[in-house]
C-alpha cells in the first residue's frame, strides 16, 4: 500500500478494516447533530480534512514554514507539501505541490495530493479539475478516482460521482469506501434500492463496517422495511451509534421489527440522550408525560409505562452485581454509601429521569450541598438535569 | 339562443382579458374584505428571517422538522401539516438518509399530513375514485386563463391512490372524515365543474384570522423543554409547519404567494366553513339564455326608450343578483356570459328591429307612389268621363234625332263615372291609411328627421315662450326651423295669411338671437304714408324741410344692433322697394337732409301676407329685393287647416277673455267647440280672438254656446274667389304643398275640386307647350321639386293624351281646335292659347292624309 492510498483512507469517514493497516474506532458521523451547523465544506458524511491522524510519510526534519530550497528534488518539495497536508495544512501545502509539478509535471503523486488538499480547502472545481486531468493520463489511480469522487459528491453532482464511482469498482471491486459512497450517491438520487445494495455489498465484505449498516438500516426504514431494519439498527446500536440507539429504542417503543418492549426502549434511549442526541431525550420525556397521566394515554398504557420506568431502574443494578439493595433506596444511593460520588451522579440522574422520586429528591439535595470531599455542590450535570426536569414540570426549581 | 352561444364562445375562448372580467367582482370582493373570523383550530408555524438566521437559507436539516413534528406531537396537535414531501430522500447536506429516517419516525407519534413529492406527476381527477392516499396532499394550483388562481383541483391521481387537496387532507385528517366519503367531502367543499373548488382567499400571503407563530419560537419551547408552551400553542389543534424556503409564486386575487400558502387559505376556508361556490355551467348558460331572451323580446317588442331602459335594468338587476349572491350566499356569477349574451341579443335585435322597420317604410312608401299613381289615373278617369257627359250632354241638346241613343250613351257614361268614382274614392280611403301608417312608423323611425315626441314638447314649450299656442307639427316644424336661424343674421321672410301670427314669430326670431337684448322695432309698411316713408324708415336731420325743427332717428337707426320687423312688405311702392334695397344690402342710408351716410347694422325679418313670388313673377315686386329678404321663408299654415289648434286656442283666449271681462268658469260647449273646429277663420286666429271675446262678453251664462259665438250660419269655405286674382302661381303653390293631391288642395282653397283639375289641366298645356312637348320638362317645371315630378308627369300624361284622343277624329286642325274647345271648355280662358298650339302641334307631326 502506497502513501497516496493511505491519504485518501485517511479523509473518508469509516473505518474498513480491509482498507486500512489497522482499524481505527468509528468517528462521530457528522450527520447526528441535532441542531444543525453551517454545511461544511464535505457536504457528505465524511470526516473532516482537518482531522486525519498525522502521516507517517513525512520527513520529520522538515517545518512547515520553512520555504522549499531553491533548487531542490521535487520528490524533496512533494515529501514537504504531503506533510503540510497531512498536519492539516491544508492552503500551505498546495505551494510546495505546485512548485514540485512545476519541476516535474509528469509528478503523479504531486498532483494527486494537489487534488486531495485542494477537495480539502473546499476548492472543489479546481480539486475536479486537477484529479480528472490527472486521470486522463493515470487513469489506473483508483485512489485519485475515489478523491474525485468525494469532491463529485460534496458540489452535489451525483451522476458524475455516480460515474466515478462505478469505473472505479469495475477496476477493483473490493474497494469498499467507493461502494459506500455509491450507496450515499444512490440515496440521493432516489434510487432507494441501489443503495440498499450498495451498502449490503459493504457490509457483505466487511460487517464491521457501522456506519454501512446504519445507513442500511435507514434506508430500510424509508422503504418501510422495518422488519428488516430493526435488526440493523440494533447492530449498529451496539455498536455505539448513538442516532442507531435512538432508532433501537423507537423500534422498542412502537414495537416495530421487534416485539414491543418498553424498558429496552427506555434503556437505548437513555444511552443515545446521554450522547446528546435529542429526540432520544424528548422520547424519553413523552413517556414519562404518559407515566405522569398529563398525556392523552388509557390508565392501562400509563400503568404499563410506569411500570416500564420502574424496571429500568431495577435492572440498573444488574450492572452492579457487588452492590446490596437496601429496601427501596436507589442504585445512587448505594453508590454513594461506597463513596464512590462520580459513578453515582450520572446513575442518579438516570434513574431520577426514570421517575424515582428518591433519586429527584437525593439529587436536589447533592446540587445543593454536594458531600465533602467528593463532590462540590452546583454540579453543572445535576444543573443541567434539573433544569430540564423543571421544564418537564416535574420539580420546582430552586433558586 | 345564438347570442348566448356567442357570448359562452367568447367566455370560454376569450382568454386572459375576458376571465380577468370575468372574476373582477369577485377578486375584488376578496380583496376589500375585511370581518374575516378568527379560525382558532387552525395553527401556522411559518419560516421567518430569525429561524432563517439560525437554520441556514436554503432547505433545513430535516432532523430540525423531526424534532418540531415529535414536539408538536407532544403538545399534543391533533394533526401536523408538512411543506416537505415525507419519505422522499433529501440531499446529504442536509441531513440526509439519517434526517429522513428521524422525520419518518417523527410523524409515526402524530398524525401527519405531507405535501406530496414535487416529481410525482399531476393529473387533475374529478371525482377521487378509489382508493385514497389519506395522509398526503398536492398542492397543485391551477391558474385560469388570465394566470390568477381561484380555486385548486380536489383530487390528483399520480399513481394507483389518489391523492386530495393538501388543505383538504390536512382538514379532513383534524376532523376525523378520513377516509374521504363522498357526502362527507360534499358537506364541506362545493366542488365546481372540472373538479375544482374555490381557494377563500384572506389577507395576504398567509391567511388572516389564523394564529402564525415563528419557527424559531417553537424551535426554543422544544429545546427548553417548556411542555406548557407547546400544549397550549398546539392542543387539539391543526398546526401546519411551512419550512420550505420560499418558492416560485404563483398570483392569486390577493396577491402573490407559494402553493402551499394557497392551500394554507383553503384549509381556513374550509376550516371557517365557507360555502364560496361557482355557479354551475348550465345553470349560467340558462340564466345567459334568459336575459338575452328577455333582451331580445323587449328590444322587439316594446317602445325602443322602454326597451332599452328594460335592458339596462335586466343588466343592472344581475349585476345587482351578482354581488347580493356573492356576499350573501359565496355563490359566484359570471359576468362575460350572461351579460355578453345580453348584449349580444339586444344588438341583434336592435339590428333586426332597424332593418325590419326601414323594410317596411320602403315598402310603404313604393305603395304609397303606387296608390297614388292609381289614384290619378282614377281622377283623370272620372274627370275625362264627366267630360264626355258634358259633350253628350251637348249633344243631346243640338241633336234631338239622335236622342234616345245618346240618352242611352249618356246613361252608360253615369254608370262609367259613378263606377269610376267608387274607385277614386276606394283608392284614396287606401292612400289615406297607408299614409297613416307610414307617419306612424316614421314618427316611430329614431332615424327619422320629424321631431320625436320629446322634441316636440320642448318645442311646444319654447313656442309658447314666444306667445304661439300651437300643437300642430307643422307650425312646430317651422318653429324649429326659426330657432335654428335665429341665431345667425340670416334675413328671414315670414308669410301666411292674416291673423297667423307673423309678427309673433319675428318677436321670437328676436328674442332667440344674439341681439335679444337689443331693440325691436316693428314698422307696418302698409300703414307708413307714401309721402313720410324716408322720413320714417330713415329719420331726418333738423331743418331738412319745413317743421324738422329737431333730428329724427328713423326705424332703422332704432333698430341699429337689433331688429327690425318690415310687415306687409309687399305692400310697398316700386320706388320704396328701391330705396330699401339698398340699406339691405349696403347697410347705410343718408338720413332726410343729411349729407353724410348712416351706418346701421340690422337684422331684418319680413312679412307678407301676399304671394312675393308671384308678386316677382307678375313685376309689382322687385326680384332683387325678394332675393335680399328669402335667406329663410316660413310659411304659417292657416287656422282651418289646423283644427287642434283651434280648440287649444279657443280653450284659452276664451279663459283669458272671461279673466279679464271678471267672469271666472266660462267654458265653451261641445257643440260650440265643433263650430269653431268648422269654420274656416279667413281672419285666422285674430277672428277666433275676436270672435270669443265677442261670446264671452255677450253670453248669457258660463257655458258659450253655438249661438253665442254668432258665427255665419252657413259659411262658403271657399274664402278666396276662384277668379283671376288667384293667380295660377298660388294654385301651384298649394298644389305642390299638397303634393299635388287635387282634393287637399282644393280643400284649402275652398274650391271644388274640378275647378283646381281645371286650372292645373291649363298650367299643364301651358308648361308642355314651354317645354316643346317634352312632358318630363314640362312636369319637373311644374312640380319644382324632383320627388313629385313623377306623379306630376302622370297626370300631364293623361291631360295630354286625353286631349290627343279628342281630337283624333278630326281631319283638319281647325275643325280639331274648335271641337276641343268645346270640350274643354272649362278651361280658363286664358289657356286656350296653349290647347290650340298643341292641337296644331299634333297635326303639323301627323303624317298628312291619313
Amino acid at each position: 500500500m502506497n502513501s497516496t492510498t493511505r491519504l485518501v483512507v485517511l479523509v473518508l469517514p469509516i473505518a474498513l478494516a480491509s482498507g486500512c493497516a489497522t482499524p481505527r474506532p468509528a468517528p462521530t458521523p457528522t450527520a447526528i447533530a441535532t441542531t444543525p451547523s453551517p454545511p461544511p465544506a464535505v457536504a457528505i458524511p465524511l470526516a473532516p480534512p482537518s482531522s486525519p491522524r498525522p502521516p507517517v510519510v513525512a520527513p520529520p526534519a522538515t517545518t512547515s514554514d520553512s520555504a522549499p530550497p531553491a533548487a531542490a528534488d521535487p520528490t524533496r518539495i512533494l515529501d514537504l507539501g504531503r506533510a503540510l497536508l497531512a498536519r492539516g495544512e491544508t492552503v500551505e501545502a498546495t505551494v510546495p505541490l505546485r512548485e514540485a509539478l512545476r519541476l516535474k509535471p509528469d509528478l503523479a503523486e504531486a498532483r494527486a495530493s494537489l487534488g486531495l488538499a485542494l477537495y480539502a480547502m473546499g476548492d472543489l472545481d479546481a480539486a475536479v479539475e486537477e484529479l480528472r486531468g490527472l486521470l486522463r493520463v493515470r487513469p489506473d489511480l483508483a485512489e485519485a478516482r475515489l478523491t474525485l469522487a468525494a469532491a463529485l459528491v460534496a458540489r452535489q453532482d451525483w451522476p458524475a460521482a455516480r460515474a466515478e464511482l462505478e469505473t472505479a469498482l469495475a477496476a477493483s471491486p473490493d474497494l469498499l469506501q467507493a461502494q459506500y459512497t455509491l450507496g450515499v450517491v444512490r440515496y440521493a438520487q432516489g434510487d432507494l434500492a441501489g443503495a440498499i445494495e450498495a451498502y449490503r455489498r459493504v457490509l457483505a465484505r466487511e460487517p464491521r463496517a457501522v456506519d454501512a449498516r446504519y445507513n442500511l438500516a435507514l434506508v430500510l426504514k424509508l422503504t418501510r422495511r422495518d422488519a428488516e431494519a430493526t435488526p440493523e439498527f440494533l447492530a449498529a446500536a451496539e455498536a455505539g451509534l448513538p442516532r442507531a440507539q435512538y432508532f433501537a429504542g423507537a423500534a422498542y417503543a412502537t414495537g416495530v421489527g421487534v416485539p414491543r418492549d418498553l424498558v429496552a426502549a427506555i434503556a437505548w434511549w437513555t444511552r443515545a440522550a446521554e450522547q446528546g442526541v435529542a429526540q432520544a431525550e424528548e422520547g424519553l420525556a413523552q413517556l414519562r408525560q404518559s407515566a405522569s397521566g398529563r398525556a392523552r394515554r388509557s390508565p392501562a398504557d400509563r400503568q404499563a409505562v410506569e411500570q416500564a420506568f420502574g424496571e429500568y431502574r431495577a435492572r440498573l443494578w444488574n450492572e452492579y452485581p457487588d452492590l446490596a439493595r437496601q429496601g427501596d433506596e436507589p442504585l445512587g444511593a448505594a453508590l454513594l454509601r461506597q463513596g464512590r460520588a462520580r459513578e453515582a451522579v450520572p446513575v442518579l440522574i438516570r434513574e431520577a429521569a426514570a421517575l424515582s422520586e428518591p433519586a429527584q429528591r437525593m439529587l436536589e439535595t447533592l446540587y445543593h450541598q454536594g458531600i465533602e470531599g467528593q463532590l462540590p455542590a452546583h454540579d453543572a450535570r445535576i444543573l443541567a438535569y434539573l433544569k430540564s426536569a423543571a421544564a418537564e414540570g416535574r420539580s420546582r426549581p430552586r433558586p | 339562443m345564438g347570442a348566448t352561444l356567442v357570448a359562452a364562445a367568447i367566455s370560454l375562448f376569450g382568454g386572459a382579458g375576458i376571465t380577468a372580467l370575468d372574476w373582477s367582482v369577485y377578486d375584488r370582493w376578496l380583496r376589500g374584505r375585511v370581518d374575516v373570523a378568527d379560525t382558532p383550530s387552525l395553527v401556522i408555524v411559518a419560516r421567518d428571517p430569525a429561524s432563517e438566521a439560525r437554520f441556514g437559507a436554503g432547505a433545513w436539516d430535516r432532523a430540525v422538522l423531526a424534532r418540531v413534528v415529535a414536539g408538536l406531537g407532544r403538545g399534543g396537535a391533533a394533526v401536523v401539516g408538512l411543506d416537505v414531501p415525507l419519505g422522499t430522500p433529501s440531499a446529504p447536506g442536509r441531513g440526509g438518509a439519517s434526517s429522513d429516517a428521524l422525520l419518518v419516525q417523527a410523524a409515526q407519534t402524530v398524525e401527519v399530513v405531507s405535501v406530496m413529492a414535487p416529481s410525482a406527476p399531476r393529473v387533475p381527477q374529478a371525482t377521487p375514485g378509489t382508493p385514497v392516499e389519506p395522509m398526503l396532499g398536492h398542492t397543485l394550483a391551477e391558474p385560469d386563463p388570465d394566470g390568477v388562481v381561484r380555486a385548486v383541483p380536489l383530487w390528483l391521481k399520480p399513481g394507483e391512490r389518489a391523492v386530495p387537496a393538501f388543505g383538504l387532507a390536512f382538514v379532513a385528517a383534524l376532523t376525523g372524515s378520513v377516509p374521504f366519503g363522498q357526502p362527507d367531502i360534499e358537506s364541506r367543499v362545493a366542488v365546481a365543474a372540472r373538479g375544482r373548488a374555490l381557494v377563500d382567499f384572506t389577507g395576504g400571503a398567509l391567511p388572516r384570522g389564523v394564529n402564525v407563530v415563528p419557527f424559531l419560537e417553537v424551535w426554543t419551547a422544544i429545546e427548553q423543554g417548556h411542555a406548557d408552551r407547546l400544549q397550549a400553542l398546539a392542543n387539539e389543534k391543526a398546526v401546519l409547519v411551512l419550512a420550505e424556503p420560499a418558492r416560485a409564486t404563483v398570483r392569486t386575487p390577493v396577491g402573490e404567494m407559494s402553493s402551499i400558502a394557497i392551500q394554507a387559505h383553503f384549509a381556513r376556508g374550509l376550516l371557517a366553513n365557507s360555502r364560496l361556490r361557482e355557479a354551475s355551467p348550465v345553470a349560467t348558460a340558462a340564466v345567459a339564455l334568459v336575459l338575452a331572451a328577455l333582451a331580445a323580446w323587449l328590444l322587439l317588442s316594446a317602445r325602443w326608450w322602454l326597451a332599452l331602459v328594460g335592458v339596462v335594468t335586466l343588466a343592472a338587476g344581475y349585476e345587482v343578483a351578482l354581488v347580493f349572491g356573492l356576499v350573501k350566499a359565496g355563490l359566484v356569477l359570471p359576468i362575460v356570459l350572461p351579460l355578453g349574451a345580453l348584449a349580444l341579443a339586444s344588438l341583434g335585435a336592435l339590428l333586426t328591429r332597424h332593418r325590419a322597420s326601414g323594410t317596411r317604410i320602403r315598402r310603404l312608401e313604393d305603395e304609397n307612389a303606387q296608390a297614388r299613381e292609381a289614384l290619378m289615373r282614377h281622377e283623370s278617369a272620372v274627370e275625362d268621363l264627366e267630360e264626355d257627359l258634358d259633350a253628350a250632354r251637348a249633344a243631346v241638346t243640338r241633336s234631338t234625332g239622335a236622342e234616345r241613343d245618346l240618352g242611352c250613351a249618356a246613361d252608360a257614361l253615369r254608370e262609367q263615372l259613378a263606377q269610376a268614382r267608387r274607385q277614386e274614392e276606394a283608392t284614396r280611403q287606401r292612400l289615406e291609411s297607408l299614409e297613416r301608417e307610414l307617419s306612424g312608423l316614421r314618427a316611430a323611425d329614431p332615424r327619422a328627421g320629424a321631431p320625436t315626441d320629446a322634441e316636440q314638447n320642448a318645442l311646444r314649450r319654447a313656442c309658447e315662450e314666444a306667445g304661439v299656442l300651437t300643437c300642430d307639427a307643422a307650425v312646430l316644424a317651422v318653429f324649429r326651423d326659426l330657432e335654428r336661424a335665429a341665431r345667425s343674421s340670416l334675413p328671414i321672410l315670414i308669410t301666411g295669411e292674416p291673423g297667423t301670427g307673423k309678427e309673433l314669430f319675428a318677436r321670437a326670431a328676436h328674442r332667440l338671437s344674439a341681439r335679444a337684448a337689443r331693440p325691436f322695432v316693428a314698422v307696418n309698411m302698409a300703414a307708413v304714408p307714401a309721402e313720410l316713408f324716408e322720413g320714417e324708415l330713415f329719420g331726418h336731420v333738423k331743418g331738412a324741410f319745413t317743421g324738422a325743427v329737431a333730428d329724427r332717428r328713423g326705424y332703422f337707426e332704432q333698430a341699429d344692433g337689433g331688429t327690425i320687423f318690415l310687415d306687409e312688405i309687399g305692400e310697398l311702392r316700386a320706388d320704396q322697394q328701391s330705396k330699401l334695397l339698398r340699406v339691405l344690402q349696403e347697410k347705410v342710408f343718408h338720413k332726410v337732409g343729411a349729407a353724410r351716410p348712416t351706418r346701421v347694422d340690422v337684422r331684418v325679418v319680413a312679412a307678407s301676407n301676399r304671394d312675393l313670388e308671384r308678386g316677382v313673377a307678375e313685376g309689382w315686386f322687385r326680384e332683387d329685393l325678394w332675393f335680399r329678404l328669402k335667406g329663410l321663408v316660413l310659411w304659417l299654415p292657416p287656422l282651418r287647416a289646423r283644427p287642434d289648434d283651434v280648440a287649444l286656442l279657443a280653450s284659452r283666449i276664451a279663459a283669458d277673455a272671461a279673466a279679464e271681462l271678471g267672469r271666472p268658469g266660462v267654458a265653451l260647449s261641445e257643440d260650440a267647440m265643433a263650430a269653431l273646429r268648422s269654420h274656416a277663420w279667413p281672419g285666422n286666429v285674430r277672428e277666433l280672438q275676436n270672435c270669443l271675446r265677442q261670446a264671452v262678453a255677450l253670453a248669457a251664462g258660463p257655458l258659450l254656446k253655438r249661438e253665442d259665438l254668432r258665427l255665419p250660419a252657413l259659411e262658403r269655405r271657399g274664402a278666396v274667389e276662384p277668379g283671376a286674382e288667384t293667380g295660377d302661381a298660388a294654385v301651384l303653390a298649394s298644389l305642390r304643398r299638397h303634393g299635388f293631391d287635387m282634393q287637399a288642395t282644393a280643400g284649402e282653397l275652398g274650391w271644388d275640386r274640378s275647378t283646381v283639375t281645371q286650372r292645373l289641366k291649363g298650367l299643364g298645356f301651358r308648361a308642355l307647350v314651354e317645354a316643346g312637348g317634352d312632358r318630363a320638362r314640362a312636369a319637373l317645371d311644374l312640380a319644382g321639386d324632383p320627388p313629385l315630378a313623377r306623379a306630376v308627369e302622370l297626370k300631364l300624361r293623361e291631360y295630354h293624351e286625353h286631349l290627343l284622343r279628342s281630337v283624333a277624329g278630326f281631319d283638319t286642325a281647325e275643325a280639331a281646335v274648335a271641337a276641343s274647345r268645346r270640350r274643354f271648355k272649362n278651361l280658363p280662358e286664358r289657356h286656350f292659347r296653349s290647347l290650340e298650339s298643341l292641337v296644331r302641334q299634333h297635326f303639323d307631326r301627323r303624317p298628312p292624309a291619313a
